[in-house]
């Protein structure tokens, strides 16, 4: 690998540095001088987590090769402020309780640092258009637009300092007060270490060889030239593994790396650690597989049908149905006075977590195997990766390193496996980042669903019976499958007091990307089905749709749909508020449309014209730099 | 992951061909905003060059003439220059209107207006604007160790998809585009998301008026055929016409038959024949756009149902 | 065929459970009031971005009487801390934050044990709060750094305690389903203020107001960050994410193709929190992070359906396929609407 010589000037420091010849901005900023509060989301320009100033223009380092920055003044994060000493854009961001996971928020720093450089009276609009390079995956951007403009009215000297500091300081309980949020400063200065931003001496890379098959029997592997490579110090496959090969967050199916055939495209079937990543790439790219493609599942009805097997030994396709009976559904739809049919869908859906997956493995001074990743849940890890490894649960260690988003994304424990093999192996620590496309073609998404709905109601608009049945794709293997079926069925009828339900999910294997746990968990797809279904009925019935909900809801003290008595039911209070929040115009869904008299109020924000920086800026003078 | 051993920065035309004909095995880059994210898993892999030329400092692709009639632009230009640009905004309108839509802030300060050409990707939002621009380009090459510059129309340069009439180490090096000051100004895009959009269809136009007549009408597409093109039809149908709904639905209609995407092609034939109109509308600079369109959308309404049977 | 842009109003309601569905959850903590009054927990939570550490602090400051920033949340290491298990089914603020709860009563009952010694009053009347602590209807009244040194130095005691907070869960009937998921339930409603431009298809979600129960809210401003980030995730769900699949090999491999909301895509957001504490918890608090995103959607399609009178019943309601629904409307001649 060939070197070069780097002058620049990096957050006002003169550096002379040899680094390597392909590196990008982003590689020398992390690698050569440590400062890892630029981090990698995407290494494609189209996330902002890397945003970084060169000669004072805001710029993607993962798009800047290291040598074009030859001779530049460059400034981070850490050169803006630090936890003692925060630019008044990182204190309003700390005020404003701006940043969650934080992953994105030393970008998001940045950009707001230069929408204000660029014009300090930026108005909402043109500070949301400046920022719109960045993405922010938590937060849902509010707080962040109210840190910026808080920033600048302070800049603008319109507002006093004393607004970052207002935080409530109650005279009796801390319950209900907004508080500072305690990781807020390491957070917005970049202070904060997250898996990938770890280094430990004697450190090896780890990459992995994943199946570009959708379902194919492994017939052989050549890792005969990848042994050779310079540097390689360790390559595992599933023949490596010691204990019983399998994990899942409910149930236990997927091997840590394939075992005699692919079940998925992206699927993990090599684990290689050389000295450096680009050696343990070379490694990667030089072992050999020869598969024979198998017939493959794409859609969950042809699951249905059991003419191929994803998972043999299982002898079906069917991860879990969820059976719920309430009731006679039959009777109650004769005596319904209208009957509503009707199908809805949802598409699988990427968790997109700023941070991509990363774990730092290694034995501890105890001899105990010692994993550090941003796992959601490290107890049940720790359980699988003892049966995994042939360990005693007390010679594993789990260590939760800060978790750049998760969302259920980071429940599976899909590479940890691989990093202990290898720390095991090499008796050196491993390291392992996922590449932003690596993370998405390999780690489980929201089960796309389809569901039928058949809902009989009064002419009142009490709803006499339901049957709903989802089918969900669960992909190659099971991951949450199960544990989102029982809450898409528990939940999916709604918070409604009906008397006769059948419900019915059902996941089943494919040969996709796997499904697994995201935020809302089955219930997502459900309840969509039947607030669509609700706002159907209540046009067929001329009614208004909060009208329809409320004849509907639970009250204290009624059966669920699982037959379980309420201790308390809050949503009739909560439809009461929403109509009050939303200053709702009563009616039917029938006469709604442009002719509604409660819309265009100011909670609502302006309709994106893009331009907003063409036209005139927070002073009503043209924007001129 | 992309990785080379070399990394140039000529910076001139004479210095960029003594290294090209030089040193062997070289790829040419401007901004790297395309290359970078092109050399990654699902796309081009790992890749490896012996060397590469960064051509986005030689000083000829840097030029920036104003002239009255004529405008100057070095291929090296970054789109948040022509996004920024006094000058530009006056007299080249449509450019910082396509700019606010391309990508973000942060790549536009990479991004060159030659590079983005250079690819010729059917979705780039830079040609459609330059063409209504009557853009012509000039080509470097180096025979005999002398530098030959050949000027031709950007219709010439780019000849398909991800096709140009550049020969090895050719360059690209500036836009001569027409001064269009008193032109209203219209750029419609339409993607999935309002930052960092790709385009399904995206229309450029220019109108000039003169009195109640249409004195000028330049329509360009890009997102829906292998090359963005000009609507000639469009643009001479109404060249001459007053300004009335009529002509511009008529005229809308005229030159639908360029779309050659087949994914979304019905969708993308409704969106084209919307936004020329809309296009036009907004160029002709009404104050109150929206209510022109309303009023619009009324009077023709009867008379589109069969545009879309 | 038109040009406009359409607007129109949507509602959608939702109900949710708190943690581990349909089996026993459990969480431990361990709480050590230390000296120069301040806090030690230790317990297995994971910070994913919702500001459990900073609900933990709040919750363990105002049991112990100790400041929220003078609390310290150790690591969490499975070899290192008390099991406090997962960090998802909207669980944290439920189960570890009573665990903490139950935890600091502990630790302080042994120090407001020796107080009650040291200054020869009632330990009932004892009080502590924001660093200080004293006794009720006397004069006795001292730093909570002073008192801790007399705790440890004069008594022998250092004031520690475990606990740990217990859901009862019971499995569901594999015939009928019949059982006990949870011991407490969220509900929610939003109302959604869409844009749609009938030229392209393209929908702006421009306002959502939003109203959830959570019991009781620790922290009022991570509440409204959690329903705003859950709104603005179900906007993708909602528009524009799609992880599209050919015969196993994805479409939407990497940022570019997989599309996510920007800052320019986003709706503002009117949070209204509603408290119906549970009766069953020592807090009261119930949960938001997943509630918070489930009636975005429904919602959207509500409101799209308000403005131009086509329901989306596939998600994501995409640009092409509004402008088909709106032609197969024109077609189908179906409603009386616009």
């Amino acid at each position: 690998m060939s070197s070069m010589e780097l002058k620049l000037t990096v957050n006002g420091q003169k550096i002379k540095k040899t680094t390597q010849s392909h590196y990008r901005l982003l590689d020398f900023l992390r690698e050569d001088l440590d400062l890892t509060g630029s981090k990698e989301g995407c290494g494609a320009g189209e996330c902002g987590t890397c945003s970084v100033f060169i000669n004072g223009k805001l710029v993607k380092s993962c798009l800047v090769p290291a040598a074009k920055a030859e001779g530049a003044k460059i400034e981070t994060v850490e050169g803006i402020g630090n936890p003692e000493k925060m630019s008044e854009i990182q204190k309003a961001f700390c005020a404003t309780g701006a940043s969650q996971c934080g992953f994105c928020i030393p970008g998001m720093v940045m950009a707001a640092t230069s929408t204000l450089r660029n014009n300090p009276k930026a108005s909402l609009e043109q500070i949301k258009e400046e920022m719109g390079g960045n993405i922010c995956r938590c937060t849902g951007y509010q707080k962040i637009f109210d840190a910026v403009e808080m920033a600048r009215d302070v800049i603008n000297k319109e507002k006093s300092e004393k607004v970052f500091e207002e935080y409530d300081k109650p005279a009796n309980s801390f319950i209900g007060a907004n508080v500072k949020r305690i990781d807020a400063p390491s957070k917005v200065t970049g202070r904060l270490k997250y898996a990938a931003d770890m280094k430990m001496p004697n450190m090896l890379h780890m990459q992995v060889l994943r199946s570009d098959r959708p379902h194919a029997k492994i017939l052989n592997i050549d890792l005969s030239k990848a042994k050779k490579i310079e540097g390689v110090r360790g390559i595992v496959t599933c023949d490596d593994v010691p204990g019983i090969d399998n994990f899942g967050v409910f149930i236990e199916d997927q091997p840590v790396l394939a075992k005699d055939k692919v079940r998925y495209v992206g699927e993990a079937i090599i684990a290689v650690a050389a000295d450096t990543l680009e050696q343990a790439k070379d490694a990667v790219n030089a072992i050999k597989i020869k598969y024979k493609d198998l017939p493959a599942l794409y859609d969950p009805e042809e699951a249905l049908k059991e003419k191929i097997l994803i998972h043999e030994h299982y002898k079906t396709n069917l991860v879990k149905h969820i059976p719920i009976r309430k009731g006679n559904t039959e009777e109650a739809f004769k005596k319904a006075d209208v009957v509503i049919e009707d199908e809805f869908a949802t598409q699988p859906v990427e968790h997109a977590y700023l941070e991509p997956m990363a774990g730092v493995s290694y034995i501890d001074q105890d001899g105990v195997l010692t994993i550090v990743s941003p796992s959601q849940n490290i107890t049940h890890h720790r359980h699988m990766m003892a049966k995994i490894m042939n360990l005693p649960i007390h010679k594993v260690r789990f260590i939760m390193s800060p978790v750049g988003g998760g969302f259920g994304g980071k429940e599976d424990m899909i590479y940890q496996g691989m990093l202990a093999l290898l720390a095991t192996k090499t008796r050196q620590p491993i390291k392992y980042v996922m590449t932003r496309e690596e993370d998405i073609v390999s780690t489980a998404k929201r089960h796309p669903s389809r569901t039928k709905y058949k809902m009989g109601l009064t002419k009142a608009g009490r709803i006499l019976a339901a049957e709903i049945s989802m089918l969900a794709d669960g992909g190659a293997y099971g991951c949450s499958t199960e544990g989102v079926m029982r809450k898409a069925a528990i939940l999916g009828a709604g918070p409604y007091n009906i008397e006769n339900l059948k419900m019915d999910t059902r996941g089943v294997y494919t040969n996709n990307t796997p499904s697994g746990a995201f935020r809302s968990f089955g219930a997502l797809q459900t309840e969509f089905a039947t607030e669509s279904m609700l706002d159907i009925a209540a046009e067929k019935l001329n009614m208004d749709p909060f009208e329809i909900r409320r004849i509907n809801a639970f009250v204290k003290g009624n059966i669920t749909h699982t037959k379980q008595e309420l201790n308390s039911a809050s949503i009739n209070t909560v439809l009461n508020e929403l109509e009050k929040l939303a200053s709702w115009e009563k009616g039917s869904p029938q006469s709604r449309g442009n002719s509604r008299k409660d819309m265009f109020s100011k909670d609502n924000r302006d309709a994106c014209e893009l331009g907003a920086r063409l036209k005139t800026n927070g002073n009503g003078k043209r924007v001129a730099r | 992951m992309l990785r080379y051993d070399n990394y140039f920065i000529p910076k001139t035309l004479k210095e960029y061909f003594e290294l090209t004909s030089k040193v062997k095995d070289c790829r040419i880059v401007a901004g790297c905003t395309d290359m970078l994210p092109w050399a990654r898993e699902g796309r081009g892999g790992d890749v490896f060059f012996k060397n590469v030329v960064d051509v986005s400092r030689i000083k000829e692709l840097n030029v920036f003439k104003f002239g009255s009639k004529k405008i100057l632009l070095g291929a090296a230009t970054n789109y948040q220059k022509l996004f920024l640009d006094k000058k530009i905004r006056k007299s080249l309108k449509v450019l910082p209107q396509v700019s606010v839509w391309f990508a973000d802030d942060q790549i536009r300060e990479l991004a060159t207006i030659g590079g983005n050409i250079v690819n010729a990707s059917p979705a780039g939002d830079g040609m459609p604007a330059f063409l209504t621009l009557n853009t012509k380009v000039t080509v470097a090459s180096f025979k005999n160790k002398k530098i030959i510059k050949l000027k031709m129309p950007l219709e010439k340069f780019v000849k398909g998809r991800n096709k140009v009439a550049l020969n090895k180490n050719d360059l690209l090096v500036d836009f001569e585009v027409e001064n269009t000051d008193g032109y209203g100004a219209c750029f419609e895009k339409v993607g999935h998301r309002r930052s960092l959009v790709i385009s399904t269809v995206c229309v450029s136009s220019l109108v000039k008026l003169n009195k109640n007549k249409f004195q000028d009408v330049r329509v360009a597409v890009g997102g829906v055929c292998e090359v963005p093109t000009r609507l000639t039809k469009t643009e001479n149908f109404l060249k001459g016409k007053s300004i009335d709904e009529n002509n511009i639905y008529v005229a809308s209609k005229l030159d639908l038959d360029v779309i050659q995407s087949r994914s979304r092609r019905e969708y993308r034939r409704e969106v084209l024949q919307n936004f020329i109109i809309r296009s036009i509308l907004k160029s002709l600079g009404k104050t109150n756009i929206n209510e022109t369109i309303q009023k619009f959308d009324n009077k023709i309404e009867l008379k589109m149902e069969d545009a879309h049977v | 065929m038109s040009l406009t842009k359409k607007r129109g109003r949507g509602v959608a309601a939702s109900w949710y459970g708190i943690a581990r569905t349909a089996a026993m959850d459990q969480a431990g903590a361990w709480a050590e009031i230390d000296d120069g009054g301040s806090a030690k927990i230790s317990t297995g939570v994971t910070e994913i971005g919702e500001g459990i550490l900073t609900v933990l602090a709040q919750v363990a400051a105002d049991e112990l009487g100790v400041k929220p920033e003078n609390v310290m949340i150790g690591e969490n290491d499975t070899s290192r801390s008390p099991e406090a298990a997962h960090a998802g089914a909207t669980r944290q603020t439920y189960m570890i934050g009573n665990a903490v709860a139950l935890a600091c009563r502990g630790a302080r009952q042994k120090l407001f044990d020796v107080m009650a010694k040291e200054w020869k009053v009632d330990a009932n009347t004892i009080k502590a709060h924001n660093g200080e602590i004293w006794s009720e209807g006397t004069n006795y009244k001292m730093e909570m750094s002073e008192s801790i040194h007399i705790c440890k130095k004069k008594y022998g005691v250092i004031p520690v305690a475990g606990e740990n907070y217990t859901s009862h869960h019971t499995g569901l009937d594999p015939v009928d389903g019949s059982g006990r998921p949870w011991q407490a339930y969220v509900f929610g409603g939003q109302v959604a203020e869409v844009e749609v431009d009938t030229a392209t298809g393209e929908v702006q979600l421009l306002g959502i107001w939003a109203c959830h129960d959570v019991g009781k809210a620790i922290n009022p401003k991570g509440v409204e960050g959690q329903i705003e980030g859950g709104v603005v995730q179900a906007v993708g769900q909602a528009l524009m994410e799609n992880y599209e699949l050919e015969k196993g090999r994805t479409k939407s491999g990497s940022f570019a193709k997989y599309i996510l909301p920007t800052s320019l895509d986003v709706p503002k957001v009117t949070s209204k929190i509603v408290e119906d504490p549970d009766p069953l918890s020592p807090l009261g608090a119930k949960g938001i992070g997943e509630p918070a995103m489930v009636p975005t959607s429904p919602a959207i399609m509500n409101a799209i359906y308000d403005a131009i009178g086509v329901r989306i019943k596939s998600l994501p309601a995409t640009p092409e396929k509004i402008l088909n629904a709106l032609k197969e409307k024109k077609q189908n001649g179906s409603r009386k609407f616009n």
